[in-house]
């Protein structure tokens, strides 16, 4: 116990430094592309563009703003107004886009993993069938297929051809069924590989013959004794896994207009929406840091000779 | 003892891998029979087939590449090689049980010992989780683990390789088998804990009457506790003897040598001696008698005649032409 309050504290104190490094290298980056939140097509009066800055503290000098917008984050997480769009706060996006890309995200994750094992286990157990050589071709399709072709495909087949989905929008089951499989099927494809390959390693374990020896049946011996094991390779993708379903979202969102997050990050990067972009980064730095933290923690619930450290 | 039932008779057994380039021939017709509260001991080098045999007892050998080409395994009257899985899994670890050679690796890292004590106890005696935890902690009290309660909570990982090797032990007899075979039980273990772990095998089968199948290539471990002796080479079974009969006076030129490899007390030479040339490839086995090429005392009709195993007196029996004719000649 008092192992993991350490560990977690650890976790805390790097996840703070991890985000301060973004937030810098995000607000060089950020300003040291060309142009501005308000150079548009057409170029505002002077009189106006100079109100706008003041209003964002723009006008500031950059260590000025450096300084004043980290202070705001720390003390009131307040990530200011949105450039881009008017009256709103950053928080306020993220507080209405973060529901919907996390629901969306669980929804493909857990898509992802239940297919993914399934699908790894009956090809390891049933190995050099016709089982096995589909679903593992199925695999290599589906690792080899960006999830914006498979959408399109998706989109064509089950909107229009077939029409049991709706093409988008955010609410029913229905509407997160197509994004969802579209965002988790590279992922499951992959855990489908890893899984098999991890059960075929268990596999060949003394502890399993021993296990076959002891009387145990078939599907004790594999579900007990093989497959936490496998499991293990699988969990430790879970982190990157996590990354991938958050990138992939933010094209998918945009496909199934959907009001997640993903939208507003790619708008937020095209029109130089300093604060909004800013925002998000930190955001999905928070989320990918407790992802991996959580993988860590189930790595060592299944492997007791996992020490966290 | 030889004059009960045998518990195990196992017949002409014959078991074959596929290579790439051959079909290995790994047990080549072995015979041999257990009989109630004996310890027969399996000699012979790595690959002469003695683990193979026993997989293929428990009905282990992973298929394919593996095959059981022909022969039986009699127990209870039944053919072991003919039982369908479930009812193969009726009879492991129920009735027969097996110990293997590393229990480094033996053991599921990712499972508690209680639990793999008791989900054996469970499924086979059909005991509650109360009671087969109960039974567990006696069986690792029986087995010389002190602490056996708490120690049931505490992963593989966390015992020494000797107390492993001892839950193995208690994890084989847990269900009371008649029959346990021990795959090199303490060839991964310091020769103190070997001790050890030969004297708690010994004393527990006088308690229990439980057979043994000792599977090694230590003679000093068959000198310990075995009652009687098969040395195995090359797939095949090439002398037979009670265990005393055999360090006394053994009859086939590869038994001889092993015995002659053994470091001694008496002597004080520098290097041991060793039986010269490697086991043969058994997917590419000499004409005649496998072991000729290595043998001393190898003549001409070894070349072409493949010596079976024939009783010499009474009491052994050795597959070579030699110690046949030296037999008749007495």
């Amino acid at each position: 116990m008092r192992n993991l309050i350490g560990y977690l504290l650890k976790r805390a104190a790097w996840m703070i430094l991890t985000l301060w490094a973004v937030y810098t290298v995000s607000f060089i980056l950020m300003r040291s592309v060309p142009g501005n939140p308000f150079s548009g097509e057409r170029s505002l009066p002077p009189a106006i563009e100079r109100q706008l800055k003041a209003r964002y503290n723009l006008d500031a000098p950059p260590l000025q703003q450096y300084w004043d917008y980290l202070v705001g984050i720390v003390t009131r997480f307040d990530l200011g107004w949105c450039m881009g769009l008017e009256d709103y706060s950053v928080n306020q996006v993220l507080a209405e886009g973060f529901p919907v890309s996390a629901t969306l995200a669980i929804f493909a994750l857990v898509f992802a993993i239940l297919l993914g094992v399934t699908a790894g286990v009956i090809s390891a157990v049933y190995r050099r069938t016709k089982a096995d050589v589909i679903l593992m071709f199925a695999a290599v399709l589906g690792i080899a297929i960006p999830n914006f072709v498979l959408a399109s495909l998706a989109i064509l087949l089950f909107v229009f051809m077939i029409q049991i989905f709706p093409a988008g929008g955010w609410g029913t089951l229905k509407q997160i069924a197509l994004p969802a499989f579209c965002l988790g099927l590279p992922v499951a494809a992959y855990i489908a590989r890893l899984s098999r390959t991890g059960m075929l390693e268990m596999l060949t374990k003394d502890h399993v013959r021993t296990a076959i020896a002891k009387g145990l049946p078939h599907r004790t011996v594999i579900l007990r004794h093989v497959l936490p094991g496998a499991l293990l390779p699988v969990v430790s993708y879970l982190g990157p896994a996590v990354a991938r379903v958050l990138t992939g979202s933010l094209v998918l969102e945009k496909i199934f207009a959907l009001p997640g997050m993903g939208s507003h990050f790619i708008n937020a990067a095209t029109q130089r929406d300093y604060t909004l972009a800013m925002g998000m980064v930190l955001t999905y730095t928070v989320i990918l840091f407790v992802m991996n933290t959580l993988v860590d923690l189930a790595y060592a619930i299944i492997d007791p000779r996992v020490k966290l450290q | 003892m030889s004059e009960s039932q045998p518990l195990l008779k196992v017949d002409n057994l014959q078991v074959s891998f596929k290579t790439d380039d051959a079909q290995v021939r790994a047990v080549r017709g072995v015979s041999f029979d257990v009989y109630p509260g004996e310890t027969v001991g399996l000699v012979g080098e790595s690959g002469s087939g003695k683990s193979v045999t026993n997989l293929a007892l428990m009905g282990l050998v992973p298929k394919p590449p593996g095959r059981i080409d022909g022969g039986t395994v009699l127990y209870q009257g039944k053919d072991l090689l003919t039982l369908s899985d479930q009812q193969m899994q009726s009879i492991r670890g129920r009735r027969i049980a097996m110990i293997f050679q590393d229990p480094m690796t033996a053991l599921n890292p990712l499972m508690t010992v209680g639990q793999q004590l008791t989900e054996m106890t469970r499924l086979h005696l059909g005991l509650s989780r109360k009671e087969a935890n109960r039974q567990a902690a006696e069986m690792l009290d029986l087995v010389g683990i002190s602490g056996a309660e708490k120690r049931l909570r505490d992963y593989p990982h966390q015992f020494s390789g000797g107390m492993r090797q001892r839950v193995m032990i208690a994890m084989a007899l847990s269900c009371e088998p008649d029959l346990l075979i021990a795959d090199e039980p303490t060839t991964a273990l310091d020769v103190t804990i070997q001790a050890q772990i030969l004297d708690l095998l010994r004393d527990l089968q006088q308690r229990r009457g439980t057979s043994i199948i000792m599977i090694t290539h230590d003679l000093g471990v068959v000198a310990e506790i075995c009652h009687r002796v098969l040395v195995m080479y090359a797939g095949r079974v090439v002398e037979k003897a009670d265990a005393d009969a055999l360090f006394a006076d053994p009859k086939h030129p590869y038994t001889q040598g092993l015995l002659r490899s053994l470091p001694r007390f008496d002597q004080t030479a520098e290097t041991l001696e060793a039986i010269p040339g490697q086991p043969p490839d058994l997917g590419h086995l000499p004409d005649g008698c496998s072991f000729r090429p290595r043998c001393p005392v190898a003549i001409d009709a070894c070349k072409t005649q493949d010596p079976a195993l024939v009783n010499l007196d009474g009491r052994r029996k050795a597959a070579c032409l030699v110690a046949q004719q030296e037999a008749v000649d007495v």
